[in-house]
């Protein structure tokens, strides 16, 4: 298989692109750099990434106790699972006030 | 309390990720670039790329990655920074037309614990969009669940069992979203893959694994479905493994240097575009074959080599065979990739290249043609890439055509044909003959004009009222009118007397030649010339011009012998005003111009210097008298309109454009070494350009709106290291490094072997160490190694300080690496020197034992070696100090003494440091920048020759650049881009405080410093100039330069309520609020910036709507005059425009 092959059919997307390239001059250098967009305008996310904070190991352990207690009450869980991602600050306690261990 | 402005002359040119998608447009074809903390949008079009739109992030971007949700119909953008702030971005267009930069989601992913990881950040973005995955930190995986309908998306963590990930990606056609990765542990690289469980947030299986792969393994391509798999890059060999099929191949051409970056070539999936740190381009084919059951699997791999790149750090295919190239270590590049090879045997063809001054390693500001502004010479690049830079502030012209002509004595552009509204013909004047040049389009010929006179130098030619022409020379004003479809004489007028005409003003309708010391006014009628008065001065007149207001227009007269300027009124040439100017240097050229509704005049001398004034129009009283230096020539004045304002040129050795800005003048350098007359030239082909004159040719050219940064390249093709300059010997010190390849030959020992040509090898002379025959012991070929290996090579280059050329290098020992570089006078020696500092690198040694401080005199193009010390251990740092030489040595400062029996003599030391790795000194202080432990202020007490410690920063800094800025003030940067100024308090009441140097300001750049300098970039001029003193230019890994000065405590009150208010107004790309981008922040702390005013947010002031201006600021107060007011809009731009001007 010869280079020519490699280099045979390349991708194309449109077929205009790059044909009216200028390179009688040789090569071209461009230091320009595209106009600045400042943005002025306040258009909110739609979606915050949050980071969840519990430690992996208590949420290991939880997923652990839910499995095994599945059948029990897995809506309440769920909630109580929910709050305590949620909430950043809290993250720690919330579990243990809620736990239905206590 | 000290205050600082810091801003960006240069911003980053590397260029860290590339992407191509559909992200303007489903249809437009984009490429996205980012530079550090800034992303460039360009769309492809049949002329090549075309700049979209520039977006500026409060972060670096760490990782940049596209994908497409299912329902969308464009690409979007998933970037995270290195402060781990992630972001999805969308371009789309706004209800106005214009661009916009949507962020559809953001957050910050950090963890309060863990270990970040020494392989960096990896990013991946599942190829079905599901999940985005994150690996942050060592042991944890962290996931984003790109759920469409959720307001948050959740980041979850899961234990990944691998610690030492080298490379991960998400596998495609996988039911569930499946990582693909290369670990090390113990026994070597392998290859493991692991199924995600999106609901559980848990790896649930591993589907397959191979370890004992490649030898350093270190990037993974995933195959898109149908195939599916992946390849896996290894330094030897490349492998195709899908979990069945497993195919390898160890093609000889990627053995000797690692590759580092890969694009697919189009959405198949079959081939690949592979680069190498060399800035070699490889293509790899996957050949596939039918299984039998109508599914493929692939066969073999090739790999064929397709030629010489920029050095790759990233690359993507954009369309019909084009690349784009990002590099780091010098220009980008778009490249072609043709099935026909060139005439160097290659498949790439360059086609633009993208000018990039990174990593700037040294530089030095140097007024190389004494004309009071800096010119910045960088170290720029790396390797094949490695160059100097010449970068200098100005506006620019952009030459459209040029002509050989010698001796040009003036020049004007003529319209011949009636009723045209463009220039066709320019008219030359030379010593004793004019020549007329026909515009034709582009082309130019040679012609002549009934009724002109050709065998005389013209003063002035031009077209007047009713379709005539006027042209003056020595003998005359000649009166050319166009009748019967030709030009013809149509009036002459001449001076009685002896004498002939000297020098001549004109307008539309009134020429007043001057002779000797009379001054004649004409009208200019239709086919006549009519004197209407004379006058008769008490000098012979130097120059002359007419000021606007027609028949009462003023006429400024500038006078031999009593070296003064006259104002006379039209009609009956009254005297108004005289102003004696200072001196004995005569006015050669006067021009009377209004700019922005105000009547200025100008009055060049023949030394270059410059008087201006404020002209009264009614009473033609002079005021607001001003001079400037503009040049050491006699500067010729002349006003052109360009994008529909006045402006002047001032024509001279240092030519220079002079425009008004808020009714200020303002005086900007052209890029251009010496023009002697110039022209406004609308013509057809050249719209709205001028025509300048050298001593040999004439260019046709447009200049550029603003002034900004030129950046000529000087290539050298090795790595530049450090550039010192030598005035005296007018040459330029550069210490360079080249990579050999040492090959060993059967029996006969090892030769070092150039790669390239480059400035090393090409020098005029040489001399050191020779190239195939090292003086020391050949070495011993290691076992198990690869037949050729590279060895670093040093020499100390001396370059002509104008053409730039190589007249000698000077090769160091092998193993010797130089480290400083430094042009010294010692003593009462009056020989310049170049000192160079050298270390000798062992391999098995912590930190070098041994080095060198060699001193070297360049001398009728002779380099000799006039003095060498033994050292015990690596010169960093040299410094000239007290006519001695300071050297930073592994942890010690020492100074030595320059004998008169021309050695080098030790006088003393300081040993408090972990290494010294930085010196600059003031008067009898020294600033020491230590690796890890910040800065220290040592004091050399003359009279015992001894050191003394007396201030110190006891945080943990690691420092990249130290500066001084005053006696008191100190500004540092450290390896976390960050900058913080200390201060030493000498009225500190105890010791212990005095000790202790005190913040006084941090801020969070965003870039590693590698060099800071004092001195500016712009010339300081009349009163233009900002309220800012001590400039420091910076100079950054990234190819940035900024610039850091100081402010008064006002000034700085005063900008940091403007900045408080920006950030309001100005709403950030990615919501990084504004105050997290610039606190400083290391692995150990993050503290708000203080102390510093963000001057690009500050100049971005001036690029809001005047509404978006107005409401910025509201409740700003101002000093006026010791009243505060409300400020107005106009108060600030005038304040931030001259703030713009400091770069």
């Amino acid at each position: 298989m010869s280079v020519l092959e490699f280099l045979k059919d390349l991708p194309s997307y449109n077929e205009q692109n790059f044909t009216l390239f200028n390179t009688d001059n040789g090569i071209r250098n461009s230091s320009k750099r595209p106009s600045i967009y400042l943005p002025t305008k306040d258009i909110p996310s739609e979606q915050i990434i949050v980071t969840e904070k519990t430690n992996i190991l208590l949420r290991y352990l939880h997923q652990q106790w839910e499995k095994k207690n599945n059948n029990t009450s897995p809506k309440k869980r769920d909630l109580s699972s929910v709050e305590q991602n949620g909430d950043e600050r809290n993250a720690r306690k919330r579990p243990r006030l809620n736990s239905p261990l206590n | 309390m000290t205050y600082h402005y810091v801003v960006t002359a240069q911003k980053p040119t590397a260029v860290t990720a590339c992407i191509t998608g559909n992200f303007t447009s489903p249809t437009d074809l984009n490429l996205l670039v980012a530079k550090v903390s800034r992303l460039e949008m360009y769309i492809v079009t049949p002329e090549g790329l075309h700049p979209m739109k520039e977006v500026g992030l409060y972060g670096k971007v760490a990782k940049m990655k596209m994908f497409r949700p299912p329902h969308e119909k464009k690409d979007l953008v998933f970037i995270l920074t290195a402060r781990y702030n992630a972001m999805i971005l969308e371009w789309r267009t706004g209800p106005n037309g214009d661009l916009e930069v949507v962020t559809r989601a953001h957050g910050n992913v950090a963890d309060r614990i863990g270990k970040p990881s020494e392989n960096g950040i990896l990013a991946v973005i599942d190829p079905q969009a599901r999940v985005i995955g994150l690996r942050l930190y060592d042991g944890l995986f962290k996931l984003i669940p790109l759920d469409k309908d959720s307001t948050e998306l959740k980041a979850t963590s899961l234990r990944l069992e691998e610690l030492n990930v080298y490379d991960l990606e998400f596998l495609h056609g996988c039911a569930n979203p499946t990582l693909i990765l290369i670990h090390q542990d113990l026994n070597g690289r392998h290859i493991k893959t692991r199924e995600i469980n999106l609901r559980d947030k848990e790896f649930i299986k591993v589907p397959w694994k191979q370890d004992n792969v490649e030898t350093e393994a270190s990037i993974l391509i995933p195959v898109p479905s149908p195939l599916g798999g992946a390849i896996v890059i290894g330094q030897e060999s490349i492998v195709y493994h899908d979990g069945q099929s497993y195919v390898a191949v160890a093609p000889p051409q990627i053995k000797m240097t690692p590759i580092n970056c890969y694009s697919p070539v189009g959405p198949a999936g079959l081939r690949y575009l592979l680069g190498d740190i060399a800035g070699r381009l490889f293509m790899l084919v996957l050949e596939v074959q039918d299984r039998g059951d109508n599914t493929q699997t692939v066969r073999d791999l090739k790999v064929e080599l397709l030629g010489e790149i920029s050095i790759p750090e990233c690359m993507t295919y954009l369309d019909n065979g084009v690349v784009f190239i990002g590099s780091r270590l010098g220009d980008s590049a778009l490249v072609r990739l043709s099935a026909t090879k060139d005439e160097t045997n290659q498949y790439v063809k360059v086609m633009e290249t993208f000018t990039s001054l990174s990593p700037i390693v040294d530089m030095c500001v140097v007024d190389l043609e004494r004309q009071g502004q800096n010119q910045l010479i960088t170290c720029s690049g790396a390797f094949k890439m490695g160059s100097l830079r010449v970068i200098r502030n100005g506006i620019g012209i952009q030459e459209q055509a040029s002509i050989d002509l010698l001796g040009i004595k003036g020049m004007w552009a003529l319209t011949l044909q009636p009723g045209a509204a463009y220039h066709d013909t320019l008219v030359l004047a030379f010593v004793g003959q004019t020549r007329v040049l026909t515009l034709n389009g582009e082309e130019v010929e040679e012609t002549e004009i009934k009724g002109f006179v050709s065998d005389r130098q013209t003063f002035f030619t031009g077209n007047v009222c009713h379709n005539q022409l006027i042209q003056v020379t020595d003998e005359g004003v000649r009166l050319i009118v166009h009748r019967d479809g030709q030009w013809v004489l149509g009036a002459c007028w001449r001076a009685g007397g002896a004498r002939s005409v000297s020098v001549v003003a004109c307008s539309e309708t009134r020429v007043v030649p001057a002779v000797g010391n009379r001054i004649f006014l004409l009208a200019i009628e239709e086919g006549q010339l009519n004197l209407i008065s004379e006058v008769c001065m008490e000098e012979e007149v130097a120059c002359l011009d007419l000021g606007p207001g027609g028949d009462e227009a003023l006429l400024g007269v500038g006078l031999w012998t009593d070296i003064s300027v006259r104002i006379l009124k039209l009609p009956d040439l009254t005297p108004l005003h005289t102003e004696k100017l200072s001196g004995e240097i005569i006015p050669r050229s006067l021009l009377i111009c209004v700019l922005e509704g105000v009547c200025y005049l100008l009055c060049a001398l023949g030394d270059g210097s410059m008087f201006y004034f404020i002209v009264d129009q009614y009473t033609g009283a002079l005021t607001n008298r001003k001079k400037v230096t503009l040049g050491t020539q006699p500067t010729v004045l002349r006003s052109f309109r360009s994008l529909s304002t006045t402006n002047i040129f001032a024509c001279s050795d240092r030519p220079t454009v002079i425009f008004s800005s808020n009714h200020k003048l303002v005086f900007s350098n052209v890029n251009l070494k010496e023009v002697t007359h110039m022209c406004s030239l609308n013509a057809q082909a050249y719209p709205d350009s001028l025509a300048l004159a050298t001593d040999s040719t004439v260019t046709i050219g447009t200049i550029d709106e603003i002034q900004k940064l030129h950046i000529r390249t000087v290539p050298l093709n090795e790595s530049p290291r450090r550039i010192a300059y030598q005035e005296a010997t007018k040459s330029f010190g550069i210490i360079t490094m080249r990579v050999d390849k040492v090959e060993w030959s059967s029996g006969a020992g090892s030769t070092a072997v150039s790669v390239r040509g480059s400035a090393s090898t090409s020098a005029a002379n040489s001399s050191g160490a020779p190239l195939a025959h090292p003086k020391h012991a050949p070495l011993a070929q290691p076992k198990h190694m690869p037949t050729a290996v590279d060895l670093e090579i040093y020499n100390l280059l001396i370059l002509d300080h104008h053409t730039f050329e190589v007249l000698h290098a000077h090769q160091l020992m092998a193993s010797e690496f130089a480290l400083s570089l430094l042009s010294c006078k010692l003593g009462d020696d009056p020989t310049h020197y170049y000192a160079v500092g050298t270390a000798m690198l062992n391999p098995e040694e912590s930190e070098p034992k041994q080095g060198r401080i060699i001193l070297f005199q360049w001398s009728d193009g002779k380099l000799t070696q006039v003095a060498e010390k033994e050292i015990k251990g690596a010169c960093y740092t040299l410094v000239q100090f007290n006519g001695k030489l300071l050297a930073s040595i592994n942890s010690t400062v020492r100074l030595f003494e320059w004998t008169s029996e021309k050695e080098l003599r030790l006088e003393c030391s300081h040993f408090n440091n972990i290494v010294a790795l930085y010196l600059k000194v003031k008067g009898d202080f020294i600033l020491v920048g230590d690796l890890m432990r910040s800065m220290s202020l040592l004091q050399y007490k003359q009279m015992e020759g001894s050191f003394e410690e007396i201030a110190r920063d006891y945080s943990p800094n690691w420092m990249t650049a130290i500066e001084i800025l005053d006696d008191d003030t100190f500004l540092g940067a450290e390896n976390s881009s960050n900058l913080f100024v200390c201060q030493k308090d000498s009225a500190a009441t105890t010791d212990e405080e005095r000790q202790q140097m005190s913040y006084m300001g941090q801020f969070h750049l965003g870039d590693m410093v590698n060099v800071m300098r004092l001195g500016s970039l712009v010339g300081q001029h009349a009163d233009t100039a900002a309220p800012v003193h001590n400039p420091a230019t910076i100079a950054t890994v990234n190819g940035a330069i900024c610039l850091v000065v100081q402010l008064s405590q006002e000034l700085y009150e005063f900008l940091h309520q403007l900045e408080e208010k920006l950030t309001h107004t100005i709403k950030s790309v990615g919501k990084i609020p504004h105050a997290f981008w610039r606190s400083f922040n290391t692995d150990i702390k993050t503290e708000p910036a203080e102390g510093f005013i963000d001057g690009d947010l500050i100049e971005s002031f001036l690029d809001l709507t005047r509404d978006m201006q107005q409401e910025t600021i509201q409740g700003l107060q101002i000093d006026d005059g010791g009243v505060m007011r409300e400020a107005k809009v106009d108060d600030l731009i005038k304040i931030v425009e001259d703030l713009t001007r400091i770069h």
